[in-house]
């Protein structure tokens, strides 16, 4: 057996992992009777639904007749543009939109090694400004620009 | 409603809006919702509720009309990030990103932003048009939808999807799946359970449909961009009209 298609194959993989993800996290949903379907009924259906397309798709990537190969893995972007999303979210409440917007923009350009510093110095002293003036005081969105109060107790935005 | 009673109603309309210090408000109205609506992420409600505040102080046919423009002009500008940087400000421009990007792609950004705005300024103007013709037999015919039609037009939409997707039938399938899978998130409108939730706040309302649709095109293209270099056309070329 060889791999036609590795890109298929990885396709397969993430549609019959997240199903069964979704599988394992959706068993305890109640199921309820055929007269009145519960909570579980549908999550059950959908990922049953994804596990199968997905079974289809991996084995198109062993019995097909071949297509696109996977490219190699780009972690670095991926991860630290990821990153910088998540890192926004879970300090503008807290730490202000100065420090949110920075860390988003720092953690972005070090997502590429061409980043030219000197450049994302003016680029992030010029948005800090314009992020500031538009959000802020221009629209007046309730966000406060420095963090609100310095000593911390700093908790996870759930639980 | 007779065609006699729509000229007379349109007449009137006419005659209140048709001012000088009315069409300035609708041109200020215009051109700020547009501005703001550029912002990616901050759609045509979110832009009236943040503008509202503004026009607490016109007499209140003024007000309606500002906000208007306002609407229209955010609902344009989700257009313009959509088209340039693939990333769609509002539900309503996750469309324009699958052609409008493309042409961006191929130099011609400059029509593409005209194109988005020539056609939102036709069709906001036959919307109008047909929306006060057909109102009152609409409201007729939306009265008798019941739960069968709204299941078949969704149906129809999944349908839609798998048969206008370009490339693979059964990837298709599968992201409709999935989608469907990740609209299950949140609340579960017969019975009140959350699903998916892991007792997250933020997400027994769902996910909403803008921060995936930026995620899926946008950061995803963000990262595309940076690990190919030879398709490196993120606004490289020069914008013409």
């Amino acid at each position: 057996m060889r791999i036609k298609s590795s890109q298929d194959l990885a396709t397969g993989l993430l549609f019959i992992t997240i199903g069964g993800a979704a599988l394992v996290i959706g068993a305890d949903y109640p199921l309820g009777s055929a007269q009145r379907p519960g909570t579980g009924v549908l999550p059950r259906i959908l990922s049953w639904c994804l596990i199968g397309t997905g079974l289809i798709i991996w084995l198109k990537a062993f019995l097909g007749e071949g297509g696109p190969r996977l490219t190699g893995w780009a972690w670095r972007p991926a991860i630290l543009i990821t990153l910088a999303a998540a890192a926004f979210a879970l300090t503008i409440d807290r730490l202000g939109l100065a420090i949110a917007m920075l860390l988003a923009m720092t953690l972005a350009a070090l997502g590429t090694p061409e980043t030219r510093w000197r450049e994302y110095g003016l680029f992030a002293a010029l948005m800090l400004a314009i992020g500031i003036l538009v959000f802020r005081y221009g629209l007046g969105m309730p966000v406060t620009v420095l963090p609100k109060d310095l000593p911390m107790t700093w908790e996870l935005p759930w639980r | 409603m007779e065609i006699g009673a729509l000229f007379a109603n349109l007449a009137l309309g006419f005659s209140v809006a048709v001012s000088l210090q009315n069409l300035f408000w609708c041109l200020m109205g215009a051109l700020i919702g547009t501005a703001i609506g550029v912002l990616p992420g901050v759609g045509p409600v979110a832009t009236m509720a943040l503008l509202l505040p503004a026009t607490y102080a016109l007499p209140a046919e003024g007000a309606l009309i500002m906000l208007a423009g306002i609407y229209y002009g955010a609902q344009y500008g989700g257009s313009t990030t959509a088209i340039l940087v693939n990333l769609p400000g509002e539900s309503s421009s996750v469309v324009t990103t699958l052609d409008g990007h493309q042409m961006a792609r191929q130099g011609r950004a400059g029509p593409a932003l005209a194109i988005a705005a020539l056609g939102s300024f036709f069709a906001g103007c036959v919307a109008t048009v047909a929306i006060a013709l057909a109102a009152p037999p609409l409201t007729r015919l939306a009265q008798q939808f019941r739960p069968e039609d709204y299941f078949s037009l969704m149906v129809l939409g999944l349908v839609f999807a798998i048969v206008l997707a370009s490339g693979s039938v059964l990837k298709a399938f599968g992201m409709v799946f999935l989608g469907m899978l990740l609209g299950l998130v949140g609340t579960d409108v017969n019975t009140g359970n959350t699903r998916f939730t892991f007792d997250i706040g933020e997400l027994f309302d769902g996910i909403g449909f803008v921060p995936l649709a930026m995620g899926v095109f946008g950061i995803a293209e963000i990262i595309a961009n940076l690990t190919n270099r030879e398709r490196r056309d993120l606004a490289t070329a020069r914008v013409r009209g």
